[in-house]
């Protein structure tokens, strides 16, 4: 196998959060226990509830956030133990698209700055040079030469997603962590990012940590793919594995639940009962067990750990080390 | 009363004050909208489609010049409404859940609070009960532990928990027609299944109606009665939802349909090529020639017709069935 351009050991996310006048803050574990390889020119695609820790983990690998425990390795070094001049040159080499295009975009700075941005303050260009570069990124990711001048709110949430992958590209990065970056674009500029994605992985290099709901996407995009729930993976193993036999029953719940581009198709749905669990209080055991189908006395009171069954890595105590997917019970769509 | 639609719109254009001039970024939309029903609307990126409904609330910046021959809610005539009058009806009547939920809520407040102001303005509910009654929405929108993220400002939730909490902000007062705006972009599948359960619960069990703009043909698939397609400001589709999808009639809706990844075959999808026109280089015909692959010259230099409602309101010289253009018989 060839090295990592990135490896994640055990990540670990904690949030203190007030919760108001006398009692004492209650901490959040957004992300625990992550770890993962990511190879070069690799996808690995992170799906997950809402809640579950994506973001977080993503500030993590882009170092806007040092992880509560757990290490980060960038080409095999270990991020916590370069010093700020490595650090700062780790950061150009991984860069994000943020989920809230909008909120990532100074409302007072124009396109064109905003994209020029990442090149003032990581390189020496002249600023003739920066303009080409940023006019040819804007090209690339469909934006017009006569945006550069204009403000954030004069364009469409698609635009403003276009305007942040050309942000986050410009500097040529390794690695880009993508978070959500289509779920704002329309299906054809979807498809034109996409294949641009694909096409600058290729030419460039670029390895991606691509976070993303649509699971339509995700199969066409990545290599590996991990799910979580509640700060933890789930599961984990390669596209095909996980699409065509998934193990977790959140997994199989995730997959069932993604709504089919086709209106006569007969589908059923897995539907999860049971409360959402919260990220304060997460149950005892598996975290998924209050809203499992499946579940046994084992799973509410020991966690099961990650462990390889049939071809990836799964963390269930249902899950059997068989090729074929967990069986569940199924309910018609929209009944 | 029966029939008269919640929501009549005839001709809505919206232009912008620009420094290069008027941008026209809708031209001539027409939507009707009953009770009960739900309409999906979707397009290109920029084609107007959040700013279309954003003059329905009345909610443009001043730089925006609206006109239409019609433009009616529940019967009220939407542009010769008081700003009084328009308060009262928005945000009761008529709820939007906005597209960007992050820069939608005020950072500068709680959860609780946030909620609790629509229940006091619109319903005039005391403390105790709109406490309860925002405990009751978040659960509905699925929001663990309701009690406690009452408390939490916007920027301690994740992405898909602000949009909850903007679509509760919305059903708040029970509205009779919602228009949501990418509701579920932020969410995961599941989640986003459980709050299109309870969109079109409300619509088929309360008839409340609904206009939802979405790019997931998936969720269009599943949940829309109609479906409107959106290019460059103007519709240029209409159709019921089976029929859209087995048969598009417009170049724009097929290209749209052929370039999801479910439908691919290889690892490069098939894009349209090239942007939507500016206000540089609009061209004189159809608005979609430079890009269409079924484009003539005809296409290029005069301004196409709307096709009939069985060629699904295709504003297209030569619409497609079954793929393939059919030409006009053309009256000399
Ligand atoms: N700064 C913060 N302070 C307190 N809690 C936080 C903070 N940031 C995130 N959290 C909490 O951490 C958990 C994980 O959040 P995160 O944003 O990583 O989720 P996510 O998987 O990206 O969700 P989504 O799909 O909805 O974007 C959530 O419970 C969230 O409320
Ligand atoms: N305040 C404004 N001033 C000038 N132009 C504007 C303004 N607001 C929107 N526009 C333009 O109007 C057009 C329509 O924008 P709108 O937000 O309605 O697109 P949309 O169809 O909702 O796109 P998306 O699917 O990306 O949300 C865009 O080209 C946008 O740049
Ligand atoms: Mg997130
Ligand atoms: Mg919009």
């Amino acid at each position: 196998m060839t090295a990592p351009v990135m490896e994640a050991v055990e990540l670990t996310q904690t949030y203190e959060v007030a919760r108001g006048f006398l009692s004492a803050p209650a901490s959040v574990k957004a992300v625990s226990g992550i770890s993962f390889r990511l190879a070069p020119r690799a996808t690995l695609a992170v799906v997950g509830e809402s809640g579950s820790g994506k973001s977080t983990l993503a500030r993590m690998l882009t170092m806007i956030e040092p992880p509560g425990s757990g290490a980060l390795f960038i080409n095999g070094a270990d991020v916590a133990e370069a010093d700020a001049a490595t650090r700062r040159r780790y950061r150009g080499e991984v860069q994000m698209v943020f989920q809230n295009p909008y909120g990532s975009l100074n409302p007072r700075q124009t396109i064109g700055a905003a994209i020029e941005e990442p090149l003032l303050v990581n390189t020496s260009l002249s600023s003739a040079e920066r303009r080409r570069q940023a006019l040819e990124m804007m090209t690339r990711v469909g934006l017009r030469a006569e945006h550069h001048a204009r403000y954030p709110h004069m364009f469409s949430g698609g635009q403003r997603q276009r305007i942040a992958i050309a942000r986050a590209l410009v500097l040529r990065p390794k690695i880009l962590v993508l978070d959500e970056p289509v779920s704002a674009l329309d299906v054809s500029v979807r498809a034109q990012v996409l294949n641009l994605l694909v096409e600058l992985q290729e030419s460039l290099d670029v390895a991606y940590v691509f976070v993303s709901h649509d699971l339509g996407v995700v199969r066409h995009m990545a290599d590996d793919v991990m799910v979580m729930y509640l700060g933890r993976a789930v599961e984990r193993g390669p596209r095909d594995a996980i699409f065509d036999a998934p193990k977790h029953p959140y997994t199989r719940a995730l997959m069932s639940a993604t709504p089919i581009a086709d209106p006569g198709a007969r589908r059923e749905r897995i539907v999860l009962e049971g409360e959402l669990p919260s990220p304060f209080n997460p149950p005892s055991g598996c975290p998924f067990n209050p809203r499992c189908p499946l579940v046994m006395e084992r799973c509410r009171a020991e966690m099961p750990p990650l462990e390889r069954k049939g071809g990836r890595l799964v963390a269930c105590w249902a899950a059997q080390d068989t090729p074929g997917p967990t069986p569940m019970q199924r309910q018609p769509a929209f009944a | 009363m029966a029939d008269t639609p919640l929501l009549s719109i005839r001709n809505l254009s919206v232009s912008f004050a620009t420094s290069r001039g008027p941008f026209r970024a809708v031209d001539g939309v027409d939507l009707d909208v009953s009770s009960g029903e739900l309409v999906a609307i979707v397009g290109e990126s920029g084609s107007g489609k959040s700013v279309a409904m954003l003059a329905v609330m009345g909610l443009l910046p001043w730089t925006a010049t609206v006109t239409a021959d019609r433009l009616a809610f529940d019967g009220h005539d939407m542009l010769a409404l008081s700003p009084r009058e328009r308060r009262r009806i928005i945000g009761r009547d008529l709820a939007m859940i906005f597209q960007e939920p992050m820069s939608s809520l005020n950072p500068c407040f709680t959860v609780g609070f946030q909620i609790g102001e629509a229940l006091k303005t619109h319903l005039g509910l005391d403390r105790a009960e709109r406490r309860v009654r925002s405990i009751e929405l978040l659960r509905e929108v699925g929001i663990p532990e309701p009690e406690r993220r009452l408390k939490a400002f916007p920027h301690q939730l994740s992405g898909g928990m602000s949009q909850r909490v903007m679509i509760a902000m919305a059903l708040a007062c029970r509205p009779k027609l919602i228009i949501a705006d990418e509701p579920t972009t932020a969410l995961d599948v599941t989640i986003q299944a459980q709050i299109l359960d309870l969109l079109v619960r409300l619509q088929r069990d309360n008839g409340v109606g609904l206009v939802l703009i979405t790019h997931d043909m998936g969720v269009v698939a599943e949940t829309a009665q109609r479906v409107c397609v959106h290019y460059a400001g103007q519709q240029v589709e209409m159709q019921e939802t089976a029929g859209l999808f087995r048969d598009p009639h417009h170049p724009y809706t097929a290209a749209l349909l052929a370039a999801l990844p479910e439908r691919a075959s290889g690892r490069i999808l098939p894009s349209i090529p090239g942007v939507v026109p500016g206000l540089a280089d609009r061209p004189k015909g159809c608005l979609f020639s430079p890009r269409c692959r079924f484009a003539t010259e005809r296409c290029r230099t005069v301004p196409p017709p709307r096709s009939g409602p069985e060629l699904g309101l295709a504003l297209c010289h030569t619409p497609l069935v079954g793929g393939v253009p059919q030409r006009r018989t053309q009256a000399a």
